[in-house]
């Protein structure tokens, strides 16, 4: 790809080696990038409730997407690939430091609109990892169960069941 | 309104509160690059040696462990990227590609019997076609560890391939890749994290539409100590086996993601060298190895629990959807569970026991043990 001269070389080491032959390569993970890192981020800012930590996470599933990106770039569901990667960091993060979900702040409620029913949303943080990924790539992300199967690399009977015991959880919170 | 309903609108009006946060690609993955790179080596353990990732073949008397500067004297050691491998000669066995044989740690002297099946590497030939056309190419030095689950195990270093230190290995076949948790062309990866999780990557093989047909998931201990003898692996509560490492590397492929791992590092007197996992514990000087609960069959700890389950065979599943989905093996072991009205077959393939039923409704209002999966139809 011509770039303009002056202009910032992104990724030189990388793009020295790949580029040369594939032009497009810097320039798709860059609009995947863009159109895809606020979206991973807000899931799981939602999921677990944790800002700086679902940046962090997002940040290194991204450095992932862009290391393997001849693979990624290829498969039909990226977003779900790197929600998935991006999950999975933060959940060894939290069990690392052990900070499981109970003890996480108080969830802020006060300027959230009033779709937003505070114990639903506490009681999906409190979810395990697989099932509130399912919730959240089903419900949130709005992938089908194929897809979000794909994303998570389950079967799709395995999403049915982990998305049924995570309702009946989530009803249980609520009644 | 529906919990359907409710739970979208509470998970969308929650995540309309997330602020934008404004973020370019190239300063984030460039930041995240540098500092993932030190991170790496700290979490390894991995001794200070120079990256120099290039053409020339270096060996060099050192010393990777300060807890034994004895045993480690006089070792040659090949770098692989920033990882120092332990190998047993100082000239390379072979050429076009430089291939040394990694050198294989003292044998246990204490009983390993509470620890597992020996899952060590196994004595074979290296050859520059075990790394195929697309690969050889670009290896500068390679270590040949021996033969794993009856494949050549390497690990080697091409020149610069990408923005960070890189090491790969040749295993499952043909299958090359980054062992530090991400890939570079074959992999979906990341899923493992040496900062977090269990160390090791997997393998995930799509199909052209990116669905994942299969996984391989491998734990892995690099940068050992050339007096660890043996390296032992739980997870989820049991020793699955240990290896002995070669140039100071172990590598398992796992059956399952673990909730919970444990790795511990024995020198040959049975002495605990080192250990990490989810349940980080002080170092012990004479660790009591846990013993695997071995005396119940598979899947006994929870059937027992209806008092009415059964060992079946793959003819009895009476639902051809359901049998599709249980997929039995050779060697799997299959029980069949009634429950709340309905019923379910435990499948236990490889120890890892998973719950199927054809109503998901059923399925959802048992009560599985921690770290058991299921799946169900509708």
């Amino acid at each position: 790809m011509e770039r303009e001269p002056g202009a910032e070389r992104l990724f030189p080491m990388i793009e020295d080696q790949v580029t040369m032959s594939e032009p497009g390569f810097v320039d798709s993970f860059e609009r995947f990038y863009s159109d895809s890192w606020h979206v991973v981020y807000r899931a799981l800012v939602v999921g677990i409730g944790d800002s700086d930590l679902a940046r962090e996470a997002v940040d290194e599933a991204m450095v992932r997407a862009y290391e393997g990106w001849r693979t990624v770039s290829t498969m039909a569901n990226r977003e779900g690939w790197v929600y998935r990667v991006a999950s999975n960091w933060a959940t060894s993060r939290l069990r690392r430091r052990r900070l499981q979900v109970r003890r996480m702040p108080a969830i802020e409620t006060t300027n959230e609109p009033d779709v937003v029913d505070p114990r639903l949303l506490e009681a999906v943080r409190r979810l395990s990892s697989k099932h509130r990924d399912v919730v959240v790539a089903r419900y949130l992300l709005d992938m089908s169960e194929s897809s979000t199967a794909q994303a998570l690399g389950i079967p799709e009977g395995t999403v049915k069941s982990r998305l049924s015991r995570a309702l009946v959880e989530l009803k249980e919170a609520l009644s | 309104m529906t919990l359907d309903e409710k739970i979208r609108s509470t998970l969308e009006g929650a995540a309309s509160r997330v602020p934008y946060v404004a973020t370019t690609a190239s300063d984030e993955i460039k930041r995240r690059g540098r500092r993932r790179r030190m991170r790496r080596r700290a979490a390894w353990s991995v001794p200070v040696v120079i990256v120099a990732v290039g053409a020339l073949a270096l060996t060099i008397p050192f010393d990777p462990n300060p807890r034994s500067p004895a045993a480690t004297q006089g070792v040659d050691i090949v770098e692989i990227a920033d990882l120092a491998v332990a190998v047993t000669e100082s000239e390379p066995i072979s050429t076009d590609p430089d291939i040394w044989l990694g050198l294989k740690g003292p044998s246990p002297q204490f009983d390993t019997s509470a620890l597992g099946p020996d899952l060590s590497f196994s004595a074979g030939e290296p050859s520059a076609g075990d790394f195929g056309d697309g690969v050889v190419d670009r290896v500068v030095r390679a270590v040949y560890l021996g033969e794993l689950e009856d494949e050549p195990f390497y690990i080697y270093s091409t020149p610069a391939p990408s923005i960070w230190d890189r090491i790969f290995e040749v295993v499952f076949g043909n299958f090359s890749g980054d062992t530090l948790g991400t890939s570079l062309n074959c992999c979906s990866g990341g899923d493992m994290d040496h900062d977090g999780g269990l160390p090791g990557f997997s393998h995930s093989i799509s199909s052209e539409d990116g669905v994942v047909t299969s996984e391989v998931i491998t734990a892995e201990w690099l940068g050992l100590s050339t007096d660890v003898s043996v390296v032992a692996y739980q997870l989820d509560g049991s020793f699955i086996g240990w290896q002995t490492p070669v140039g100071g590397v172990t590598s398992l492929s796992l059956s399952h993601r673990p909730d919970d791992y444990l790795a511990i590092a024995f020198d040959a007197s049975g002495r605990e060298l080192d250990r990490f996992g989810t349940e980080l514990e002080p170092l012990t000087d004479d660790p009591e190895p846990e013993t695997p609960s071995e005396s119940l069959p598979p899947g006994a700890d929870w059937a027992p629990m209806t008092s009415e389950g059964s060992e079946i065979g793959p003819g009895d599943i009476a639902i051809e959807t359901l049998e599709e989905e249980i997929d039995p093996q050779p060697g799997d072991r299959l029980f069949l569970v009634p429950v709340n009205g309905g019923e379910t077959i435990v499948r236990v393939r490889d120890g890892v026991p998973h719950v199927f039923a054809e109503s998901c409704q059923v399925l959802s209002g048992v009560d599985l043990p921690p770290g058991w999966d299921s799946s169900c139809l509708d």
